[in-house]
């Protein structure tokens, strides 16, 4: 009796599967695989998920499974594992520009250029945004991510330190900045917080001095070899940073100090000002005196008049992987274009105080706070936008020899020496 | 063939089938990766590249650097963890016999995971103002030391956290070969009129022999390979200076895409450190026959 109510039972699951797929023909679904870095307590991920429910709306056949990870080095050991082994997501994030080109050049990753057909969609983006992931001139042509953001860096400042010290007006030069250092020393106030042992935050402190003083084309010279780290005006970039520490610019021992150190110190009113990027914006809007704080654009050279447009702004992308069949590259896209379509992206800026790459947005001052004004200025005064000078570079290496070179020169080094490092690199390869 | 032979294949099986799979096979692949050159890409062939590998790391002015260091941080090591191990199990086995708790005290930091004591040094090493040592230095009036950014100073402090993790280790193997000596031939020497540092020094340190030996292994092979804890507290830094060649494998292999390099150097460790394991244990079993 067990038995016949056991078959029973079993054939009454395998008709209810059966019959629940209608007149009995199966439904193909098609898994996108995402991978980012918004995951965990992230206050981005709400925003994602609403985005993937309203795709799978328009797409009852799409699962869209999203394998995001927060931590730098889990997301980078993914991602390396998936381009050993081919088990790439079908779109996944990533900071690097130039350093993809060498994917690009496999066919690893796919040109989305037809993406482009799109008019309404394309022309909401601030002019020459996918210049940034344009591989031609490295030997593969196309473009080659979506863009997930433009993250401008401006220097953030303590209003009510620098008032102490008596600067009325924050200094738009270098020696106008040198002066405003003397005059924060003299009131026993820490003028600038950086956290060396984080090697990229004298990275992006070099990118700016680069830019202001060599022009952002300096940088894709260097990656494309028609100019060497050991260039005059290059060894001048370096000999800056060391003499604005000669100046007294930053903490003593400040090359031990992390990143979250810098920050709490900063944000605790240890010290007057930071460079940093807009992903700051957030932890600065947070604080009950955020009013306090207000941001500037990072000084030019009287010298280079003609750089003082040149920003460093940091484009961040979505690639997509390469192979993939007609229908589920479709689908790959059209999601990208709904996460970065005018209605989402609009979503990111107004509840989570993000910058956006796209500029069709229609914000009004309200939907910004003040230290994201001043971030979003870095757009309007541009002429020209740079990224990481270790962008530029198709060896990895490259750039992280940089920055340790600038750490280096710092404890000790020449600025000669410095640069003879990096262009020593180069030259090993 | 015993009439157990089956049972003793199908109990050792799984063992042995996951060291083949886990240890074996990747070792033999790493080997064969080292003559190659791999940019991590699947589509992109390996290109065999013969010995390449093997001049361009031993050309290298950062490996030999890693090599210095590695030595330096070994040779501290050895001295002061068999030091401190052997010292403090003698106190407490022959002039402190009342303190033997303290012995769990000791070991405390052993079964500490290597990442959490590598961050907790690393704060105490830390510059003004949150360093823990700077700090307590300061109420003496000694100015802040920037431990960790001068390259023989941030050797020396690694040593020093991967010293106090790791004594407790070899003080227990002391402890536990101490209390193998013959009671009686202590008894006899004190009867002959031997004080205690002589007893030490003619009976119990020779008895031990074997178990130094052991230890001084241990620690050569152990820290030869040595990865998180300098990984941890410098990475590598400031400006590359303290890297071992381990942590340097790491970053050839995973930040640049070295791939073959980095199996060079993976190479490299595996043979020193099976070289090292051959002499020492040729050298232990020379003194065994003694």
């Amino acid at each position: 009796m067990k038995r016949i109510g056991a078959l029973l039972l079993v054939f009454s699951l395998l008709s209810a599967f059966v019959f629940a797929n209608g007149d009995g023909e199966s439904t193909q679904t098609i898994t996108l695989r995402m991978l980012t870095r918004t995951a965990g307590a992230d206050p981005a991920v709400p925003l994602w998920e609403d985005a993937i429910a309203e795709f799978q709306a328009l797409h009852p056949e799409v699962i869209i499974q999203d394998d995001s990870v927060n931590q730098e080095a889990a997301y980078s050991n993914i991602i390396k594992t998936g381009f050993a082994t081919g088990n790439l997501p079908n779109f996944f994030y990533d900071g690097g520009t130039v350093g993809m080109v060498k994917y690009a050049k496999e066919g690893v990753i796919q040109d989305i250029s037809p993406a482009f057909d799109d008019a309404e969609w394309y022309n909401g983006f601030a002019e020459g945004t996918f210049d940034n992931w344009k591989f031609d001139s490295f030997g593969a042509p196309g473009y080659y991510a979506f863009p997930h953001a433009m993250s401008p860096e401006a220097i953030v400042y303590n209003k009510k330190l620098f008032a102490q010290a008596g600067i009325e007006k924050t200094p738009e030069t270098w020696n106008e900045l040198l002066v405003a250092i003397d005059q924060l020393n003299a009131a026993g106030i820490v003028p600038w917080e950086m956290g060396g042992a984080a090697l990229w935050r004298t990275g992006h402190l070099h990118n700016y001095i680069m830019y202001k003083w060599c022009g952002v084309q300096k940088a894709i010279d260097l990656g494309t070899r028609q100019a060497k780290w050991t260039d005059s005006d290059v060894v001048e970039t370096f000999q800056f940073i060391k003499d604005l520490k000669a100046r007294g610019a930053f903490r003593e021992n400040f090359e031990g100090l992390d990143y979250d150190m810098e920050k709490s110190l900063f944000l605790a009113g240890e010290s007057a000002m930071v460079l940093n990027g807009v992903w700051f914006a957030g932890e600065v809007s947070a604080l009950e005196n955020s009013e306090d704080f207000g941001t500037f654009h990072f000084p030019y050279f009287e010298e280079k008049p003609e750089f003082k447009g040149h920003m460093v702004c940091y484009p961040e992308g979505y690639y997509v992987k390469a192979g993939m069949d007609e229908e589920e590259l479709a689908l790959t896209i059209e999601f990208l274009k709904l996460w970065t379509s005018k209605k989402i992206q609009a979503r990111k800026v107004k509840e989570l105080k993000m910058l956006s790459p796209r500029v069709d947005l229609g914000l009004t001052s309200e939907d910004l706070n003040e230290v994201l004004v001043g971030y979003s200025a870095v757009f309007s005064d541009s002429t020209m936008l740079g990224s990481d000078i270790a962008s530029y570079d198709p060896l990895s290496e490259v750039g992280d020899q940089a920055r340790n070179s600038v750490i280096g020169m710092l404890l000790g080094q020449s600025a000669e020496e410095a640069a003879a490092s990096v262009q020593a690199v180069i030259d090993n390869n | 063939m015993n009439k157990n032979t089956g049972l003793i294949i199908s109990f050792l099986f799984p063992a042995l089938a996951f060291y083949v799979l886990m240890a074996l096979i990747p070792i033999v692949y790493s080997l064969y990766f080292a003559f190659f050159d791999w940019p991590g890409i699947h589509t992109v062939p390996l290109k065999f590249v013969g010995f390449g590998n093997f001049v361009k790391m031993f050309t290298s002015p950062r490996f030999l650097l890693s090599l210095k260091n590695v030595a330096w941080f070994v040779f501290l090591n050895v001295v002061f963890q068999t030091l401190l191990g052997y010292g403090i199990a003698l106190l407490l086995g022959t002039y402190l016999r009342g303190f033997k708790q303290f012995k769990l005290l000791f070991f405390l930091p052993v079964v500490l995971p290597m990442t959490a004591t590598s961050l907790l040094w690393k704060f105490i090493f830390l510059p003004n103002p949150t360093g823990v040592l700077n700090s307590l230095l300061s109420l003496f009036g000694v100015d802040a030391v920037a431990w960790l950014l001068d390259a023989q100073t941030a050797m020396n402090c690694i040593a020093a956290a991967n010293i106090w993790q790791g004594f407790g280790y070899h003080l227990i193997i002391a402890f536990a070969a101490i209390t193998t000596v013959s009671t009686d031939m202590i008894e006899a020497a004190t009867i002959d009129g031997c004080n205690r540092f002589q007893r030490v020094m003619k009976i119990i340190l020779p008895s031990i022999r074997n178990a130094i030996m052991i230890s001084i292994i241990l620690n050569v092979t152990g820290n030869l390979k040595n990865f998180d804890i300098v990984f941890v507290m410098t990475e590598g830094g400031p400006n590359n200076l303290t890297h071992v060649p381990s942590t340097l494998m790491y970053v050839e292999a995973f930040k640049y895409d070295h791939y073959g390099l980095g199996s060079a150097i993976a190479a490299f460790i595996f043979a020193l450190s099976l070289l090292v394991t051959g002499v020492s244990t040729k050298l232990l079993g020379s003194k065994e026959n003694v």
